[in-house]
């Protein structure tokens, strides 16, 4: 009587996963005053907003997305990115009327299997970058928006200090529209 | 096969079908050039008629039949485009050569198979020595299907097209084949009308090409110029396939190359046959920008924002160029009317019907949108 042979093999797949995204923008700074003194009135601005100075660049770190204003060349960046294991087990069964033809069945099999792990793990991979690119999208409008309230106040300080260069300033009102639009109105003699 | 029954019963059903724009059915034979034992009076006389009628019925279907208001010096009048008074002699001139490029996408089209030696199965090839490869390709380059197809080539690329009606005659058999056919398009950019229409072949287009496509602009063409933009739009839909990213970007640039080349074009010359199509050809831009807005989203949503903005900004930066038309526009408002140059007047009446500030406006939007600049 013949006997069958039952061979279990196992491998196990794994990727080191980079994962992230950069987004830049450029800031459109209009030279209201001369450049170096409306680059220092945006650093001020973006200070007062929780950014950290290194040289030319300002940092926000925030639920793991950075943001990077270089004030050499007005590029704004909104960054993230990690690194993660992922790892999977492929596993396969051979059978055979003696070891090594169950062996070789198993071996057959374990290939497909680990082929079939690893397009699971790459798709596992796109998905979690499609998180990352979700979740920096989702920082970046938020992003914009502070930048573009921080250029707003950079404008604003800039009228101020170019209507008191062109005479005596009598009166300044501000007021923001139902719409959300922004008007300045400063009066001054000269 | 007798050649004159050959060229009676099946190259001019094949030259009807490919002007039309319709399938050709199955080639029994090929034909040589300019040899009057095949190509009898008869034969000649019913291709030119129908070289004729397939042509001027391709630029009336465009847009001969519209009625547009066009400059005249101080006032503005309605007039087909294909009035004589509008444009002058409109007379196009034909040569031989539009008779050999029918013949010559016949015989190509009856040597799409060669029945000398067919190529192997992929599993046949797969399963072959490099050897037993070599000497195949050395047999195949041998044979004389092989060196037929090749001299059929050859002539296509040597075509001159110097008459106007020869330009368009190809532009037109060039456009039916490619559409129902795979054909090999190079051979077919001698003619700067399809290096030009047909962007996502002629991708990097050579200095000669740039060169041959703007005295093409300018000259014999130019009163055609309208015929010509009319058709851009269409083309992009009229792609049988290849409308991935690569054939979006391909097609922005060329755009951008085309309208900087007609813009150079009309400050050469002060002619109202180019002005005025490229100020029609700026204000379509605002209706297609959201249609291509979303394809260009269907293609790219998929990649990572760090790739998606490099192709956004090259498209803003492929909109730059037709911007200087409203830019030409507000300078010749501001100068006065005495003082106003020929163009000057063309541009301004030619933009008459358009609300120039409102495209102008909606443009720029749409070009910060995509340079996703802040401020």
């Amino acid at each position: 009587m013949s006997q069958s042979y039952h061979c279990q093999l196992q491998e196990s797949v794994t990727v080191h996963a980079s994962f992230g995204d950069t987004v830049t923008h450029s800031l459109n700074l209009t030279e209201i005053l001369p450049r170096e003194e409306m680059i220092a009135l945006l650093r001020q601005q973006l200070l007062a907003l929780g950014f950290t100075e290194d040289g030319s660049q300002l940092t926000l770190t925030s639920a793991g997305t950075t943001t990077t204003v270089d004030l050499d060349t007005l590029e704004a960046t909104v960054s993230r990115s990690s690194k993660k294991k992922l790892s999977a087990t492929a596993t396969a069964t051979g059978r055979g009327y003696s070891h090594s033809n169950a062996q070789r069945s198993a071996e057959a099999e374990l290939s497909a299997a680990v082929q079939r792990t690893r397009e699971q793990l790459s798709a596992e991979q796109q998905r979690l970058q499609r998180e990352e690119t979700a979740a920096v999208e989702h920082t970046d409008a938020e992003v914009k928006e502070v930048l573009h309230r921080a250029l707003q106040q950079v404008y604003t300080e800039s009228l101020k200090r170019k209507a008191s260069q062109l005479g005596d300033v009598r009166s300044i009102r501000e007021s923001t529209s139902a719409s959300g639009e922004y008007e300045l109105i400063i009066e001054i003699e000269q | 096969m007798n050649p004159q029954h050959l060229a009676v019963k099946h190259l001019l059903p094949f030259c009807r079908a490919t002007l039309l724009g319709r399938a050709a059915g199955p080639s029994v034979g090929q034909l040589p050039l300019r040899e009057p034992s095949a190509m009898t009076a008869e034969v000649v006389a019913a291709m030119e008629d129908m070289i004729n009628k397939a042509v001027m019925g391709w630029l009336i279907r465009g847009i001969g039949w519209r009625r547009m208001s066009l400059p005249d010096e101080d006032e503005t009048f309605t007039a087909r485009i294909w009035d004589e008074s509008v444009w002058g002699d409109l007379t196009l001139r034909f040569t031989a050569e539009s008779i050999d490029t029918l013949l010559l996408a016949w015989n190509r089209h009856a040597d799409g198979t060669p029945s000398g030696s067919p190529h192997p199965s992929s599993s046949q090839w797969r399963k072959m020595s490099a050897v037993e490869r070599r000497g195949w390709k050395e047999t195949a380059q041998k044979s004389e299907a092989v060196r037929r197809s090749l001299k059929i080539d050859a002539q296509l690329a040597a075509l001159s097209l110097s008459a106007p009606g020869d330009l368009l005659l190809h532009h037109l058999v060039f456009r039916s084949l490619y559409r129902r056919q795979s054909v090999k398009a190079e051979l077919w950019m001698n003619n700067p009308l399809n290096a030009m229409a047909f962007y996502p072949l002629g991708a990097s287009r050579t200095p000669e090409q740039c060169q041959s496509i703007a005295a093409l602009l300018s000259g014999p063409l130019a009163p055609l110029m309208p015929w010509i933009s009319a058709e851009w739009p269409a083309l992009w839909r009229a792609l049988p396939n290849a409308k991935n990213l690569d054939a979006f970007r391909q097609h922005q640039v060329s755009q951008a190359a085309v309208f900087t080349t007609w813009i150079t074009a009309c400050t050469q010359q002060a002619s109202e046959h180019l002005l005025l199509p490229l100020v029609r050809a700026y204000a379509d831009q605002r209706s297609k920008l959201s249609a291509r807005r979303s394809q260009l989203t269907r293609l790219t949503s998929h990649l990572p924002l760090r790739r998606r903005q490099p192709i956004h900004r090259q498209w803003a930066a492929a909109l730059a160029p037709i911007q200087a038309i409203y830019r030409c526009h507000q300078e010749a408002r501001r100068s006065h009317p005495i003082e106003r140059e020929g163009t000057e007047q063309i541009l301004l009446s030619g933009a008459a019907p358009f609300d120039l500030p409102v495209l102008h406006r909606d443009l720029s939007a749409a070009v910060e949108q995509l340079n996703d600049s802040i401020g």
